[in-house]
């Protein structure tokens, strides 16, 4: 099959299918409910403990969890997004 | 996601065949729903864009046989990303290492050359390294950060119960995966009749078993790790990828008709109504009528939302005891205890779904019950 659309359309063409996909994936996560009960409790912790770095804790030291250091920081950036209502969480996966 | 597998779909878009990429894409999603089965499963989902990238930039620098050295230290960059989310992740880029082999194998590189190569990527590694040794060092909390990541995850994996068999067989087999079943039979009879790719779909092959080996059987969680293998998704993908090489116009429409076919449970759940759970607790209403400023909580139990819902904080370091306190003399078990100790909380929450051993239950001695349903108990200290 001879590959005939034009790279710069076909680029913006799959983000876009991506993002649509992605969407439709994480349609119904907890996170959009704005409700930190609602969600699993290991969400609970990620952002919990995303929160605490963000008050100025020390990971691992004053703020417990097993989870790498990376994980935190795309939580914190998230965070950093809209916080209160977990809309960045949602949006930076 | 966006960001981490847009560049790779595009690769295989310009590479290959827009149809097919985009058909790899849909399988791929219907992978991550399929084994997406408890919360957000945010590491796993992080994963996959890490994984994505690193297999974009290994792909762009030996496909190419381009061994440029930007793409090598993102390349190195994604990996030590990956591992520094969840370090058994590691096991997915193990396909990158065989294919340079493989490509080394074929090419007129010299091994100096490839050692070169593996330099560089540790110097992109050792970028993303840097600045959280160096931010942990000056913190004092590197011990603390090793003690976390490594020895406890290590030592947490020990402490699973079921055998390695048995909970891929859990996984894999009680509930039959007939989309991973498709595309391992598919790879199959496409390295039987290709020879081209013969190679390629056995390490691709090589490395699904590998990975499910260490993502699912190792940690011995039997069916609660379905979601352990989420992060398969952009190996399928590039299996997937594999197969559809050289294919037929028509071939290539059947293979999006069957990709369609696994997508329908994604669009079903899509389009159905799923209200969230109301989790509404009286214990923390009675926490917030309570309280008293600048007090503490400690949950035993697994709720950190609690200390949001009531503004207090945690009097230890340890925020949930479940199920990380499982063991009683461990070494996060006797630090807990000192931590206790040293600032005992004001108000604890005793979640009962989760039974706490003795050497946790005892640190309510000095606690009188004030509040209690069926699911959990408040104390407050005398």
């Amino acid at each position: 099959m001879k590959f005939t659309i034009a790279p710069t359309f076909l680029s913006v063409l799959i983000v876009l299918i991506v993002g649509v996909l992605t969407a439709i994936l994480f349609s119904h996560s907890a996170l959009l409910s704005g409700d930190m009960a609602a969600l699993h409790i290991d969400s609970q912790v990620y952002i919990h403990t995303a929160h605490q770095i963000l008050q100025g804790k020390i990971l691992y030291k004053e703020v417990f969890d097993h989870k790498g250091p990376i994980m935190y920081v795309i939580e914190c950036l998230g965070f950093l997004f809209c916080g209160k209502t977990f809309f960045g969480l949602w949006l930076s996966q | 996601m966006v960001a981490g597998l847009s560049p790779l779909f595009i690769f295989w878009a310009k590479k290959y065949n827009p149809l097919l990429s985009i058909t790899a894409l849909v399988c791929m999603i219907s992978w991550i729903f399929r084994t997406k089965t408890i919360g957000d499963n945010l590491p796993e989902i992080y994963a996959i864009s890490l994984i994505a990238l690193s297999y974009y930039f290994a792909l762009k620098c030996f496909e190419t046989k381009n061994q440029n050295r930007f793409l090598s230290i993102l390349l190195g960059a994604s990996i030590m990303s990956l591992f520094l989310l969840k370090p058994n992740l590691i096991v997915l880029v193990f396909p990158l290492f065989l294919w340079g082999f493989y490509t080394l194998w074929h090419s007129s590189y010299r091994v100096s050359d490839y050692m070169i190569w593996i330099k560089i990527i540790s110097i992109g590694g050792g970028l993303v390294l840097l600045p959280f040794v160096m931010y942990f060092a000056y913190h004092h909390a590197l011990s603390d950060a090793l003690f976390a990541f490594w020895t406890f995850n290590f030592s947490y994996i020990s402490t699973q119960k079921r055998s390695l068999i048995e909970s891929i067989s859990q996984v894999f087999f009680n509930t039959p995966n007939y989309f991973l079943w498709f595309v391992i039979t598919a790879a199959l009879v496409k390295a039987l009749f290709t020879k081209d790719v013969r190679m390629v779909v056995g390490i691709l092959l090589l490395s699904v078993v590998l990975s499910i080996v260490v993502l699912v059987g190792i940690p011995g969680r039997g069916s609660e790790s379905y979601h352990y293998a989420i992060p398969l998704a952009p190996l399928l993908a590039w299996l997937l990828i594999t197969i559809g090489t050289s294919f037929q116009k028509w071939q290539l429409y059947v293979l999006f008709a069957i990709a369609l076919f696994f997508f329908r449970p994604v669009w079903l759940h899509f389009v159905s109504d799923k209200p969230y759970p109301s989790l509404e607790s009286t214990a923390i209403q009675f926490i917030n009528t309570h309280k008293k400023p600048l007090e503490t909580l400690c949950v035993l139990g697994n709720r950190s939302a609690a200390y949001e819902q009531t503004g207090l904080t945690c009097n230890t370091s340890f925020f949930y005891t479940y199920p990380i306190l499982e063991n009683c003399g461990s070494t996060i078990n006797e630090t807990f205890l000192k931590q206790f100790a040293d600032q005992k909380a004001d108000w604890v929450l005793f979640e009962m779904q989760y039974p706490m051993k003795n050497c946790v239950i005892n640190i309510l001695r000095n606690y009188k019950q004030v509040y209690a349903t069926d699911k959990e108990q408040v104390f407050q200290l005398q």
